[in-house]
């Protein structure tokens, strides 16, 4: 016992470590691919992208997993030019992202009948080109364009379906 | 300086044929009088838009101008019927400094000419013919204001003003745009009745850029220091890029050489050298120790002269084969070495890439978090929502998209947490990057060892078989090597000496300019400078009291000396007057500029407009009393008064005040014939 460092008459040092221990939580943090404002916009831009301004539950997963990185944004780019794809692309379906979208259609941005495509609503629109302005998401708008045309539920469908091909 | 309006020019081409206006000014008090709706706003507007200005009044060029002038046009006053505008084009007719004219146009919707160009032409618009010259400028692009071809550096010269270069933030600098300036002369009805400066577009990052607009205006001399400051900044800048550049070229030149510079700062300092940190260049020893290059000098010197001299070389009778023995031995500890160190430097570049890509991902995310920051400051609807409860069930939105609640940084707080990560890992990345190179310089000594042991190894062989024994051939070989060596370091220590006396000469100049600017008076009003702001306060408050100034006593009423602003008692005058003294008081400082100009030398061209204010902000204001004021003074000044008042109140008001009244009956813009 005498290798202890606290002598154990020592009350004092006793008493002081018998206080009760309190942990505060302190607030993590987060991906930006967590954050609502960020994901909520970027799905805007997402809408507005596609064919006809309507996107399916899947084009909102592909386009999203592809701006992830600019090696997926080119193997969009490619597709839609029509060169091969040599990669092997699996698509990760995120929850985060029907976060999102729920809550883009409960803020009244995008609007969507049943399980139908997404759809930018007038409020949406507003939404978007403030966004546009404010000079953000720029290499997310920039991988975008890059993607030539409007993106089409085809090339959404190819995409996911490489194997089979 | 001088700036006149004399004719303005409205033209429309639609499908139901050619509308326009045409409405000359004079000098002296200019009253326009049209109906609101009906072109008033038009005409005020179309004088910004010509001058290129309109970025005062909105962020989108593209609706700087009503309607009537870019879409539809109301061509039946009776039926209220629509036409579309098919072109359309603005000139204005003005007069500069010397008393030259010009007329500038601009188009507003055309087929070829886009609105970024403006056309000038130096005669009046009444005297021009189709073989008057022109010239095309451009408004609205980069560089508008600062390149050869920009309508703004044309419009500046025009006036007589030189655009001073301000410091702006980030250690920048930036000119003083038109834009920032014409806040002071012309006041539009949309945002103009706001506060002094209502206008202003902060796109320039200048700092405090309202004060520096009055200080251009009035031509103070305190903004002069401000300049002499900016030079000197300037000049210290190219200092501590000289520094660099030489501290780096030096670093630069030791790669490769198994030497490393320490104490070397790549900032510029101000005392050089150092006496606490002495900067020197250290060896390799192969191993992990390193010596300073002049003892290294100095004792291969004493080596190379113990060779030189054969007669007392110790080892001549020494055994060769135990030489060769000796020196494969060492020359094997060197491989070993060698191959340890590879490995070594091997893990530290894994190590850098980690951290690079670390670095690199954080720097994402900064951006990406960044982005969320400007989101929720846009007030958008996006944010606004996200940010507030749900509508229908009052919950929390949540803050983050994760299940469950999870106590979330915010995104600022994110910004700043990430910002400190990066700055830890840059700072690991730096020690990874030290400690590589310099087990790369010593890799480089090893090798040279090693190469300078097989030549000594070969050298004894050839010891072996000479017939005089004795290590003759082994001491020319490392008599060679060592004087090699040697000459290529006394290079270097003497490149290290010049170094020195450069960064010392920078240093003592660094130190000077340091002097200079701290000696610099701070904000200190000249004479002259005192007597124009006097000048002002006393034009204010005299104004102020003819035009039943009521929300309190005109004595309290000051002009600051450190914003130039009206101000009570240390107090923004701004912040709590009725919405009718705030128009008293922003008309009473702007023609306070202009009369101040007439009587000292600023850089005010005697012009103002003032578009008058909504019904509501103007209904208890007689504006007989403003308008008489307008009147008087120098013969030369301009003040233009757009209204809509009634014409007979208008007529009432304006009895005995000298004046031109132009009245627009009906629409502005009429057919023409």
């Amino acid at each position: 016992m005498s290798e202890l460092l606290i002598e154990i008459g020592d009350a004092a040092v006793l008493g002081w470590l018998d206080a009760p221990m309190n942990f505060a939580v302190r607030p993590d943090p987060i991906s930006p691919d967590f954050r609502p404002e960020r994901r909520v916009a970027v799905c805007l831009l997402i809408v507005d992208k596609s064919r006809a301004g309507k996107a399916s539950w899947k084009a909102m997963h592909v386009l999203s997993w592809a701006l992830q990185s600019p090696k997926r944004v080119q193997m969009l780019a490619n597709l839609k030019n029509g060169v091969n794809l040599l990669d092997v692309p699996v698509v990760r379906f995120e929850p985060a992202l029907d976060r999102a979208l729920d809550l883009a259609l409960g803020l009244g941005f995008l609007t969507r009948d049943g399980a139908g495509p997404f759809e930018l609503t007038i409020a949406g629109r507003e939404a978007l080109a403030e966004v546009r302005a404010a000079g953000v998401l720029e290499p997310e708008i920039a991988a975008l364009a890059g993607v030539t045309g409007k993106v089409s539920n085809r090339d959404v469908e190819r995409l996911l379906e490489w194997r089979s091909r | 300086m001088n700036l006149k309006v004399r004719h303005l020019r409205l033209r429309v081409q639609t499908g139901q044929g050619m509308f326009g206006a045409d409405i000359p000014f004079s000098n002296g008090l200019m009253v326009v009088r049209a109906e609101n709706s009906r072109g008033k706003s038009t005409a005020v507007q179309s004088i910004l838009f010509a001058l290129g200005l309109e970025r005062m009044i909105t962020t989108q060029p593209a609706s700087a101008l009503t309607s009537a002038m870019r879409d539809r046009l109301i061509y039946d006053p009776d039926t209220k019927a629509e036409t579309a505008v098919v072109s359309s084009r603005v000139s204005v007719s003005i007069e500069g400094v010397n008393g030259e004219v010009a007329t500038v146009t601009r188009w507003v919707v055309d087929d070829k000419l886009g609105p970024n160009l403006v056309r000038v032409q130096h005669a009046l618009i009444n005297d021009i013919t189709p073989q008057t010259p022109a010239d095309d400028y451009y408004v609205g692009r980069q560089g508008g204001a600062s390149r050869e071809r920009g309508f703004h550096v044309w419009l500046a010269g025009f006036l007589g003003w030189s655009m001073p270069e301000l410091p702006a933030r980030e250690g920048r600098t930036s000119q003083l745009y038109m834009e920032q300036v014409f806040p002071l002369l012309f006041v539009e009805q949309r945002r103009g009745w706001g506060g002094i400066q209502a206008q202003m577009p902060a796109f320039s990052g200048v700092t405090e850029v309202r004060k520096r607009a009055v200080e251009f205006i009035l031509a103070l001399e305190v903004g002069q220091h401000e300049l002499t400051r900016q030079r000197l900044r300037a000049h210290e800048a190219e200092l501590a890029q000289a520094w660099h550049l030489s501290v780096a070229a030096f670093g630069q030149s030791l790669t490769g050489s198994g030497l490393k510079a320490l104490g070397l700062p790549e900032r510029l300092q101000t005392t050089w050298p150092d006496e606490n940190h002495p900067a020197e260049v250290s060896v390799s020893l192969g191993d992990d120790t390193w010596q300073p290059l002049d003892e290294y000098v100095a004792a291969a010197s004493t080596e190379l002269a113990r060779l030189d001299a054969p007669e007392t070389n110790p080892r001549a009778d020494s055994n060769v084969s135990a030489r060769i023995i000796e020196t494969l031995d060492t020359a094997r500890q060197v491989r070993a070495l060698d191959l340890a160190l590879r490995e070594e430097l091997f893990r530290d570049e894994t190590e850098l890439r980690a951290i690079d890509h670390r670095i690199a991902s954080l720097a994402d995310d900064l951006r990406q978090h960044q982005d969320i920051v400007v989101l929720q400051g846009l007030g958008s609807s996006v944010t606004e929502q996200l940010a507030a409860d749900c509508p229908v069930c009052h919950q929390h939105l949540p803050a983050s998209l994760l299940p469950g609640e999870v106590p979330t940084m915010t995104a600022s707080e994110s910004v700043d947490y990430i910002k400190k990560q990066i700055d830890l890992f840059e700072a690991m990345r730096n020690d990874a990057e030290q400690a590589a190179s310099a087990k790369r310089e010593r890799w480089v000594v090893l090798r040279q060892r090693g190469d300078a042991l097989t030549l000594q190894v070969q050298a004894l062989r050839d010891d072996l078989s000479l017939p005089t024994g004795g290590l003759a051939a082994e001491n020319a070989a490392l008599r060679v090597e060592l004087r090699d060596r040697l000459l290529r370091l006394e290079g270097v220590v003497e490149r290290f000496d010049e170094l020195q006396v450069k960064l010392e000469g920078l240093a003592a100049e660094s130190a000077a300019v340091k002097a200079a600017i701290k000696d610099l008076p701070k904000d200190e009003l000249s004479d002259e400078d005192r007597k124009k702001l006097r000048a002002l306060h006393r034009s204010f408050v005299e104004q102020l009291r003819a035009y039943d100034f009521g929300s309190f006593s005109n004595d309290m009423v000051q002009i600051g000396y450190d914003d130039y602003l009206p101000r009570r008692d240390d107090f923004d005058l701004q912040a709590d007057i009725s919405a009718s003294d705030s128009v008293r008081v922003i008309w009473a400082y702007l023609l306070g500029l202009l009369e101040v100009g007439e009587e000292f030398h600023t850089n005010h061209p005697g012009f103002v407009v003032f578009d008058e204010p909504k019904q509501q902000s103007a209904k208890d204001i007689s504006f007989a009393a403003l308008l008489k004021r307008a009147s008087k003074g120098a013969s030369s000044r301009q003040v233009i008064f757009a209204t809509s008042e009634p014409l007979e109140t208008l007529n009432s008001m304006l009895e005995d005040v000298p004046h031109t009244l132009h009245v627009v009956d009906g629409y502005l813009l009429h057919k023409l014939v």
